[in-house]
């Protein structure tokens, strides 16, 4: 007989899940997208304690520019708005906001997204009908639903992460639901019925566990998507009300002085460029990690 | 035979409607199974054979009610699971298993191997705790694999071993019945004669009854007891194994036979009827006879009436002209393939060696 056996002290056979992180620290563009976003999001979180002003001090100081040019001071690092107030504060608070919205928006519509397209996979009787509800919600345009709400419950953060995340449900389920048809093709689904396996289990452990990852990617780049929609509606005045910070609100509340003091409005924009630049990096190393037929050799 | 046969099926039908149109008009049905009687003992491994497309896979997820029959009963130890709620069957579920085709495609690939075995006992509560970890490894014994190999997921395995497993998950919870669909035709020829051998072992020991489906007459005729031969979701011959293979009654039966492969290709070439045509379309089955288009017996009558399956020595046979149609001497084409032959002979060989007698 051959030995076929390992020589004494050879590591054991690592488990995916290891080696989709290391493989996605190979992806340099990846992990500086990581770095990036993983800053902004701490920077926003410490808000409170970080800032250098109160975001909603108005001063005498109006539109002053920022640190590097001319009549730029070090006590506003980035200058401050029409009203006096210190841009560097607003920013790091917008930033809060813009990602809180994206955030719940992200969850509360791929939640139901998902839900709705394990459903309408694994109770196929009720495929049609969910499906042409998705497709009602398809039709509808984030930005009129959005006007909806706010004419309905009155513009503010819960009317925008509302429309934002009924923007989101159908494409995620649409995604899920696509996912998981394949996966219910499969002869384990067929196996774990006939070991007599109660639906929930079915539902958890067979079906939404092999067919997550394509969605986990798809979700990744939505938010990035719901970010920058939720910046167009408050940029239309019907996210975040005055005085509060978002990036989008600022953005827009900026657009006046955009020739006299062009950094109100530039820079909460460019926030929300890097934001969703990075997002949507992430989203693309993603999903390149988890199709076998991108990963590279 | 004083015990009761534990899996029955009587008159067992699918009907699968297609090509609804737009407002539910038009289509029709495609008679998957269409009126199938049989019985399966304690210990006993019947084969259904038959091309693809025939019914088989369905009539074996109706055994197991993964599929809904559409008409008919489905007995399985003189319970009739056509009569169970939904959370009745699903007890009644440790009662039969089922093995795959695809041992790629038939263990979730998220769970590791120990889940996987775990989860029938967990489930119907035949074993927690220390006792669970016990039985698991004893399963991975029966298969021949080594308790280490619980802690890992399925993709590390190769298609043989990943079969393994699949198996002894179909024994954990001690069924009665195991549908076995094409367990060993996804597998490599030397990795067949490996598993059909483990399944006849366990068989030998626990005393389950086995539905084979297979279309390899090779490994039917190693396994079998008793074989069912079926065409357009029909029954045509049902025999002892060893008659059915000497004296074959039905005109397709004795064709398939003469189309297994032969290990020798100057008797391959000669006296070789082959089938003309295809399996015709089950949305259209053929008048009378399903098999007349492609019959060469084929006469006036088998156009016009439907054969049932009767008795004819210890067969059953459903012909028309089944008495006028001599048995050829298929007998020695059937036979397997040498090569595989061969190593039937050193797998025996080496198991009785191990037995010790």
């Amino acid at each position: 007989m051959i030995d076929l056996a390992l020589p004494a002290g050879t590591a054991p056979i690592r488990r995916k899940r290891a080696g989709m992180l290391s493989r996605l620290l190979r992806d340099r563009v990846a992990v500086a997208a990581l770095i990036v976003l993983g800053l902004i999001v701490i920077a926003a979180i410490l808000a409170p304690w970080i800032a250098p002003h109160d975001p909603y001090l108005t001063t005498r100081r109006r539109l002053l520019p920022p640190v590097w040019e001319a009549r730029g001071t070090w006590t506003y690092l980035l200058g401050t708005d029409s009203l006096g107030r210190c841009m560097l504060s607003r920013l790091l608070y917008g930033a809060r906001s813009t990602l809180l919205i994206g955030v719940l928006a992200t969850a509360a519509g791929g939640a139901i997204g998902v839900l709705a397209g394990l459903t309408a996979a694994f109770y196929r009787r009720f495929d049609g009908l969910l499906m042409r509800l998705n497709d009602v919600l398809l039709s509808m345009p984030a930005i009129l639903l959005g006007l909806a709400l706010a004419a309905v419950i009155g513009a503010g953060m819960t009317a925008i992460v509302v429309a934002l995340s009924v923007a989101t449900i159908p494409t995620v389920a649409r995604v899920t639901r696509a996912s998981a048809l394949v996966v219910m093709g499969q002869d384990y689904m067929e196996a774990g019925r006939s070991i007599g396996l109660p639906d929930h289990t079915l539902i958890w452990r067979y079906l939404a566990l092999n067919c997550i990852s394509p969605v986990m990617v798809y979700l990744t780049l939505r938010f990035a998507q719901t970010i920058l929609i939720g910046a167009v509606l408050s940029f239309l005045g019907l996210g975040a009300q005055p005085p509060a910070a978002e990036l989008g609100m600022m953005a827009s509340s900026g657009r006046n002085e955009l020739f006299i003091a062009p950094h109100v409005a530039t820079i909460p924009s460019l926030a929300i460029v890097v934001i969703v630049l990075c997002a949507n990096v992430l989203g693309d190393a993603l999903r390149d990690l988890l199709d076998p037929r991108l990963r590279k050799l | 035979m004083s015990e009761a046969p534990v899996l029955e099926l009587d008159n067992v039908a699918r009907h699968f409607v297609v090509g609804k149109g737009f407002l539910g008009t038009g289509g029709g049905a495609v008679k998957a199974v269409d009126g199938v009687s049989l019985t399966l003992n304690r210990g006993e491994t019947l084969a259904l054979v038959g091309e693809s497309g025939c019914g088989k896979s369905t009539l074996g997820r109706m055994a197991l009610r993964l599929i809904e029959p559409t008409a008919g009963i489905v007995r399985v130890a003189g319970r009739d699971l056509t009569a169970l709620s939904r959370e009745e069957l699903r007890a009644d579920r440790r009662q039969m298993q089922i093995i795959f085709q695809d041992p790629f495609a038939s263990l979730n690939p998220r769970m590791s191997v120990f889940d996987i075995l775990a989860e029938p006992l967990l489930l119907h509560r035949l074993a927690s705790g220390p006792a669970l970890t016990a039985r698991v490894h004893e399963l991975l014994g029966l298969v021949g694999l080594a308790p280490h190999h619980a802690e890992r997921f399925p993709h590390e395995f190769s298609g043989g071993q990943r079969q393994r497993i699949g198996v002894a998950r179909a024994i954990a919870t001690n069924p009665d019945v195991i549908v076995c669909d094409e367990p060993v035709s996804a597998l490599d020829v030397s990795i067949q004669a490996q598993v059909v051998n483990l399944l006849r072992d366990l068989q030998a020991r626990f005393g389950m009854a086995y539905l084979f489906i297979a279309h390899d007459l090779a490994v039917v005729k190693h396994i079998a007891t008793h074989v069912a031969v079926m065409y357009l979701g029909r029954i045509v011959e049902l025999a002892p194994k060893a008659q059915l293979y000497a004296h074959p009654r039905h005109p397709y039966t004795q064709a398939l036979l003469a189309a297994a492969p032969r290990p020798d290709p100057a008797l391959a070439r000669a006296r070789r009827t082959l089938l003309e045509g295809d399996p015709p379309s089950p949305l259209k089955p053929p008048s009378g006879c399903a098999f007349h288009p492609r019959c060469a017996f084929a006469a006036a009558r088998c156009k016009a009436e439907t054969p049932e399956l009767r008795p004819m020595d210890s067969a059953a046979v459903a012909c028309h002209r089944a008495e006028e149609i001599a048995a050829p001497e298929v007998a020695a084409a059937a036979r397997r393939p040498w090569a595989l032959e061969q190593r039937f002979a050193v797998l025996d060989a080496a198991r009785r060696e191990k037995a010790g007698i």
